[in-house]
């Protein structure tokens, strides 16, 4: 566990380190509000329509989807790790778990998930 | 080295649907209209029934009493088995598969919602059935309820443009990844207590600690992570008071799914719980079998008086099917009592011949469906008699087979629950058995005074298709004759055993 | 100086080291940044400050500090003033697991050139923590209440995602080749023996995927979408000001330092050189030219990212998606099922 303790001290530091830098600018730095200063960035012209709009269900997909694949990723690295030892047996259980993956990527291909062009 | 030993066929039926599943699923994405996905569905029907066949072969290959490891870990430990008692449930859920694909073509067909995904889903629920009726670790068993559930959540809001589906679909899902949850953490205190997860290893461990220390020596992680378990099977399997979502699932979802989810889903939750329970947790039978006996009792109890007041068929069949988990329920806790086979045994032959009676009535509800109209309400019914004898007579054998009566499926399988339960000296169980089927008789002969005595004001015209009409003749024939000739189908399913000496 | 000290006090000298470094390497890629395409747009760019204007990037930090800090009245302020360290902290901890050299001996003690020597996980954790960047992205664009912030943090956090894939298993295969997820196994597999070569000759799939997909991580051109100024202002980082501007910019920076680390210990031998041993120049020295070749190979591949921003022109974002689900995921499966198959039939190398 040794191993590990300079990553806890590094999170540490690196932790330290925001609050120390966002103090001495809280010291430094002029404090002028306005309430113009606060409104919404829009090009300089006036805000107009509200933000939460909808949003394109495309990016959910995206999300879910990657989760699918992010997952399968996660599990193929400990069999990569121990592949030698796994041998033909491993090889083949990836191999059926790959193609039941590439059976779900095509279904997404076909039904048009990952097309963004309209 | 992990290895699938040679008896790795002995999986086949589970690669069989697993092929097809993900044919379908690739079947699915491709353009193209009605046919293509008609052609699925008879294609899942097919697949079902090699599948079924495999089973059935399976079945014959083992000698009574065997219990063969067909998945073996890295330290020995076995995830999966292959026994007489998860192959005949393996045969309750791909019948009920095939008779619910049979009874979607005509509800498919009304609500114009042809599409492979129900059929994929539909697949890979069995898969995920079939995994829990063989699992032999608590993960291994949560991998195959998981893939069943998340299966039958989709199924739940296939009609997604309906209010009614899509709300008790949520409801499903939301309660159903709730349970799902407690599964894993009584599992994971389960784990803590024994220091395995597999159910043999579980068993000895509660064997060593028994023996040592007596009953009092098991700690309070293993009694709380037991109940949290049971909770999430229970859930599973509808049982009072875990129940709430189930009529509001049952009523929004498309009727074969409906009737697929009060049978197969239901099955497979009681394999997996007679598993857990029978296989792993035998040595603390007294921390289990008083709560089930009161869930049962609630079960029975609460399942009939809430169906008594619905004035829908789908949802007093919902109610009907909380009532009929309680009476199976009572075989699990005899054989908690005695340690015995017999309670099992009944489960099993109870759970057979429920699949048969319970997709019968919703195919009914099925066959009553038309455009606009679910076919669900007690008017539907009425003047049936007149108008379809033939299917009227099939409704009345299946509601008289719900209600346990000669010379019916319904009867043997209360008759044998009855029985354990006297075996096991649980004489209350067997008293509020007997009771609440009487209570359950009012609303089943309600149904069947609509179909005799009321008339239909403007009868709607109804088509059963090739199908359904088979479908429904085949649940008929197997309650009748279970019913009338039971000891073939007694001793088959006699073959099922899990108690380990 | 023994048990628990000995880990802590060279760890703490490290720690501050690298943070020096890093810091000030970031600080001198924005300079360099400017220069690089000063130069390819034949204008002279920043000259003022210092010679060659060495000393912009000091004048730019300290007019950081004295700028406002502006939270917008639309924003969710908890989150809001939170985003900017959910970026600028994941890019600096990822520091700890990456070697930079062999090692020193100093007064008889030998000091590994890495931060957590005896980590045999670094690859996990690399993957694990920078993966965490989108959440800066999202959570600033989300709790900006500007449309070009929601807009950019959309794009930007599904094009992370996306493009992480490729990373995921681009990486995979070579866990697979070389069996660890120690980057100082995988330094020591591409060199210093016969038929060990650096991995970008006999990987070249994976080195493709993976060099293409960390262009995407690291939002640089030609897959800047969420942040293209010319079509949403700033995209996630629009409404920031001051300081926590500086954080996202200081981690964007810092993120592609630890993606260039990542691309050289994996395909460019770390900081090995062909037919060089260290060994040849002693303990001290030989461990510091290693962590100088490590440090100019960054550099070299720093100077590859600004080139290809003047090079190639931005993605339009339908084509940014095909091609990270259309033709590289399928691409880097393929790769991946080609060296297991390889590795099953040849054995490991």
């Amino acid at each position: 566990m040794l191993s590990y303790l300079p990553i806890g001290i590094f999170v540490a530091i690196a932790l330290a380190i925001v609050p120390l830098t966002m103090g001495l600018g809280w010291l430094l730095r002029p404090k002028r509000y306005d309430p113009v200063k606060l409104e919404p960035y829009e090009c300089g012209i006036e805000v107009h329509d509200t933000l939460r709009g909808k949003v394109s269900v495309h990016f959910y997909l995206v999300a879910v989807v990657f989760l699918v694949f992010d997952v399968e990723t996660i599990f193929l690295l400990p069999w990569a790790v121990a592949f030698d030892r796994l041998k033909l047996f491993g090889f083949v259980e990836v191999v059926v778990f790959l193609a039941l993956l590439v059976a779900a990527y095509v279904y997404v291909w076909m039904k048009g998930a990952l097309r963004w062009e309209e | 080295m992990p290895v699938l030993n040679h008896f790795w066929h002995l999986m086949s039926p589970e690669w069989v649907l697993v092929i097809f599943g993900t044919l379908f699923l690739v079947l699915s994405a491709v353009p193209g209209g009605k046919n293509l996905r008609v052609g699925i569905g008879v294609l899942a029907v097919a697949g079902m029934a090699v599948a079924l066949a495999l089973v059935f072969q399976t079945l014959t290959a083992l000698g009574p009493g065997m219990k063969v490891p067909v998945l073996i870990g890295l330290n020995g430990d076995v995830g999966l088995v292959v026994d007489p008692f998860s192959q005949i449930l393996k045969v309750i859920f791909l019948v009920g598969g095939v008779i619910t694909l049979l009874m979607s073509f005509k509800s498919l067909e009304v609500e114009k919602a042809w599409t492979g995904e129900y059929f994929t889903f539909i697949t890979f629920a069995i898969f995920g059935m079939m995994v829990m009726a063989s699992g032999n670790d608590l993960l291994t068993l949560w991998v195959g309820l998981e893939t069943m559930a998340l299966s039958v959540y989709v199924l739940a809001a296939y009609l997604r443009r309906k209010e009614h589906s899509v709300e008790g679909a949520t409801k499903y899902f939301l309660l159903g990844a709730f349970s799902s949850g407690f599964y894993l953490y009584g599992a994971s205190l389960i784990y803590g207590a024994t220091g395995s997860v597999h159910l043999d290893a579980i068993r000895a461990s509660l064997l060593q600690s028994v023996e040592q220390g007596g009953v009092k020596s098991i700690g309070f992680p293993m009694g709380a992570g037991l109940v949290i378990m049971a909770v999430a099977l229970l859930f599973k399997a509808a049982l009072v008071p875990f129940h709430w979502w189930t009529p509001d699932a049952y009523e929004g979802a498309i009727t074969p799914v409906t009737a697929f989810m009060s049978v197969a889903p239901k099955a497979a939750a009681f394999a997996m719980a007679m598993r857990i329970f029978v296989v792993g947790l035998l040595p603390v039978s007294h921390l289990w079998v008083g709560l089930l006996a009161i869930v049962a009792i609630l079960s029975m109890a609460w399942g009939n008086i809430a169906a008594m007041l619905q004035d829908n068929v789908k949802r007093m069949l919902a109610y009907s099917s909380i009532a009929h988990a309680g009476y199976a329920l009572i075989g699990l806790v005899a054989t908690g009592a005695t340690g015995t086979d017999q309670g099992v045994r009944a489960v099993v032959f109870y759970l057979l011949a429920y699949a048969f009676m319970n997709l019968g009535a919703f195919g009914l509800v099925i066959y009553l469906q038309r455009d606009g109209s679910a076919g669900d309400s007690f008017e539907d019914f009425d003047g049936l008699v007149r108008r379809r004898p033939w299917m009227a007579a099939l409704m009345i054998v299946f509601l008289l087979s719900l209600g346990g009566i000669p010379p019916t499926a319904g009867f043997m399988g209360k008759l044998l629950i009855f029985y354990a339960a006297v075996t096991a000296k649980l004489y209350l169980l067997a008293v509020v058995l007997a009771v609440t089927s009487v209570i359950g008789m009012y609303y089943y002969f309600r149904l069947i005074l609509h179909m005799f005595l009321k008339e239909a004001e403007t009868p709607a015209e109804v088509q059963a298709g090739r199908p359904l009409a088979f479908a429904l003749s085949l649940c008929g024939l197997f309650v009748l004759a279970i019913g009338l000739y039971g000891q073939p189908f007694v001793d088959w399913v006699s073959r099922a055993a899990l108690v380990v000496r | 100086m023994t048990g628990i000290w000995a880990i802590v006090i060279p760890a703490f000298v490290k720690i501050l080291v690298i943070i020096a470094v890093v810091m000030t390497g970031v600080a001198y890629t924005t300079l360099a940044e400017r220069k690089v395409s000063a130069w390819m747009q034949d204008r002279k760019g920043p000259n003022r400050a210092g010679p060659f204007g060495l000393l912009q990037p000091v004048a730019d930090g300290i007019k950081f500090f004295f700028k406002e800090d502006i939270t917008p009245k639309e924003a969710y302020r908890p989150i809001y003033l939170l985003a900017p360290l959910l970026t600028l902290f994941p890019a600096l901890i990822t520091f700890a697991v990456i070697p930079f050299g062999t090692s020193v001996t100093v007064a008889g003690q030998t000091y590994p050139l890495a931060i957590a020597p005896g980590m045999n996980l670094g690859i996990v954790y690399l993957l694990a923590i920078s993966s965490m960047s989108v959440y800066g992205i999202l959570l600033a664009g989300w709790s900006s209440g500007s449309k070009y912030s929601l807009m950019g943090a959309l794009r930007g956090a599904s094009q992370v995602i996306s493009y992480e894939l490729g990373i995921g298993l681009a990486v995979l295969s070579i866990v697979l080749w070389t069996g660890t997820f120690d980057f100082n196994a995988i330094v020591a597999d591409q060199t210093g023996g016969w038929g060990k070569v650096w991995f970008f000759i006999p990987h070249f799939l994976a080195f493709v995927v993976f060099t293409v997909s960390i262009f995407a991580e690291t939002n640089r051109l030609p897959f800047d979408l969420p942040e293209g100024e010319s079509e949403i202002v700033g995209g996630y980082h629009t409404e920031y000001s001051g300081l926590r501007f500086a954080m996202f910019f200081m981690g964007e920076y810092a993120n592609m330092i630890t993606a260039s680390a990542f691309v050289v210990l994996l395909f460019f031998g770390g900081w090995n050189l062909p037919f060089v041993r260290y060994e040849w120049f002693g303990p001290l020295w030989g461990g510091l030219l290693s962590m100088v070749v490590f440090f100019s190979k960054i550099a070299v591949c720093l100077f590859i990212f600004i080139w290809v921003r003047w090079t190639l022109p931005r993605f339009r974002y339908d084509q940014l998606m095909t091609l990270g689900w259309r033709r590289l995921f399928p691409l880097a499966v393929l790769n991946f099922v080609l060296v297991a198959t390889w590795l099953l039939l040849r054995g490991r190398p």
